[in-house]
């Protein structure tokens, strides 16, 4: 075979092909960003759907609670009702409902009334089961931010990546909350 | 350990079995003595008429004496164990273990392991087990055995002859039990032993963790990257290190449909009475003990806890 053929097949596969899979693996990498947040989505939806249920069933147990039970009906209509809300706030809004939600799970305990319902049982079954599944799914959707970042900074890809303007994309956060460590004491205090 | 009623049967039974193992041991001594007889005229013969085929004659006899000699001392000691294990050990487990049941014959059955696909079917071309527990420990229902799995392959020398061997793909303790969560799709976690082109073939499967100790110890792998966050959560993950630096062993999970698959190879062959020490309230305490090991991890793997909707 001729030489300069070889230095041209060579030139083309440089310039042309590992150009077009750098492209499309960011492509895909951009888009497991966007399907893991969906997931995300599905699963605050479902939250969504549970509270009206759980707040039913819990206040005639948890008087003392009125206060922290209407705030997460407020919340909640707040985010539901609300089509236009962007991202950010969204975010936010659902990091204090898990906030309010996390420190209603905690005084369940103090209701032995509320542990003796059935009813009760199932929906903190489901609860603990969508809060499980909203974790795994912040984590995947971490995970995936994570690999198109470094596929944004990491030569060769973020040739490509400048090329096309790609922008990284945020981590979710964990609520500050969340994050410290549970004080004891204040449970007590409740 | 046991109530009065079941300790004295025990005990007494124990006796007999440790008696007959005495004898058992003096029979095999002897026979043992008796094979320098035809050494010893193989020797003379030898001496007396240096001939080839009397040399080859008695070297035979020698020989065809020898594995007598083993295969009987190999089924005694067989029938010692399956005395001990029916009429000491089955009751001894019902009286320790409530609900727990223990078939020495039985074990998780070659379906149910291909089931876990741990290991690719077309890999199982031999599969032996024994040794079945099956129950409840605490709020889980599980089955656990020993099982030893092999691979058919073949070589062909320089002359062109084919030969078949097989090769030991897994032997150790194999569990299934009730997982506490609702699983739609598969998740494995396999020990760490991926090659290269494995890892890079498992492509979009190949689930990246946040434990960098987890990550260097497995390779997990699934079609939902959310399902298998869920299952492997970071309490389930240290679990799961944990267990291992128990075991030492190669461990591998399955998680799929409603249960979790546990393969924990190890050579050892667990659930014997060892014929070669006093049969005695010790080595059915030894036993309990692997018996506690195998059932701890329900306990390590924190499956006992059910705060989700799966009861």
């Amino acid at each position: 075979m001729d030489t300069t053929l070889i230095i041209i097949l060579v030139a083309a596969f440089f310039l042309i092909i590992i150009p077009i899979f750098l492209y499309n693996g960011l492509i895909g990498k951009k888009n497991r960003v966007k399907n893991a947040f969906s997931t995300i989505d599905v699963m605050l939806k479902k939250r969504h759907d549970l509270i009206p249920n759980l707040v039913e069933t819990v206040k005639q147990y948890m008087e003392h609670e009125r206060g922290t039970l209407t705030e997460i009906t407020k919340l909640r209509a707040q985010i539901v009702d609300n089509k236009d809300i962007s991202n950010g706030e969204r975010v936010q809004l659902e990091n204090q409902l898990t906030n309010k939600i996390n420190g209603l799970s905690l005084n369940f305990e103090n209701y032995p009334d509320l542990k003796a319902n059935t009813n009760f049982l199932q929906l903190q079954g489901s609860l603990n089961e969508i809060e499980s599944q909203l974790s795994a799914s912040r984590r995947a959707f971490n995970a995936s931010v994570l690999e198109y970042n470094n596929g944004l900074e990491m030569f060769p890809s973020s040739i490509i990546a400048g090329m096309m303007r790609l922008k990284p994309a945020e981590f979710f956060e964990v609520p500050q909350e969340v994050r410290e460590n549970v004080d004891v004491k204040s449970l007590f205090n409740n | 350990m046991f109530s009065e009623h079941v300790n004295n049967t025990i005990s007494r039974l124990l006796i007999g079995i440790e008696g007959e193992r005495k004898k058992r041991k003096e029979r095999m001594k002897k026979l043992w003595l008796y094979s320098l007889i035809p050494l010893v005229v193989l020797g003379i013969s030898f001496l007396v008429y240096p001939n080839p085929v009397v040399l080859i004659a008695s070297g035979v006899g020698t020989l065809i004496y020898i594995i007598v000699i083993a295969i009987i001392g190999y089924s005694s000691k067989m029938k010692l164990i399956n005395v001990f294990k029916q009429q000491v050990l089955i009751p001894s487990i019902k009286e320790a273990y409530p609900g727990v049941t223990y078939a020495q014959k039985a074990s998780i059955t070659r379906d149910e392991f291909v089931h876990s696909q741990i290991y690719s079917a077309s890999s199982v071309d031999r599969f032996k087990g024994e040794d079945l527990f099956t129950g409840k420990h605490g709020d889980t229902t599980f089955k656990f055995s020993e099982v030893h799995v092999e691979e058919r392959r073949t070589r062909t020398d320089s002359k062109g002859r084919t030969q078949t061997y097989y090769v030991t793909i897994f032997k150790g303790i194999f569990m299934i039990a009730d997982f506490n969560k609702e699983i739609q799709s598969h998740t494995r976690v396999m020990q760490a032993s991926d090659g290269f082109f494995e890892k890079l073939f498992a492509g979009k499967t190949k689930v990246s963790l946040e434990d960098p100790v987890f990550e260097k110890m497995f390779n997990t792998y699934s079609k939902d990257q959310v399902e298998a966050r869920y299952i492997l959560t970071p309490a389930m993950m240290e679990r799961m290190i944990e267990l291992q630096k128990t075991w030492g062993g190669k461990t591998h999970y399955s998680f799929k449909g409603h249960y979790m698959f546990v393969a924990i190879a190890n050579s050892y062959n667990h659930f014997e009475p060892e014929m070669k020490q006093e049969v005695g309230l010790d080595q059915i305490k030894r036993i309990f003990n692997e018996i506690d090991n195998c059932l701890s991890i329900i306990d390590t793997l924190d499956l006992n806890t059910r705060i989700w909707t799966k009861q």
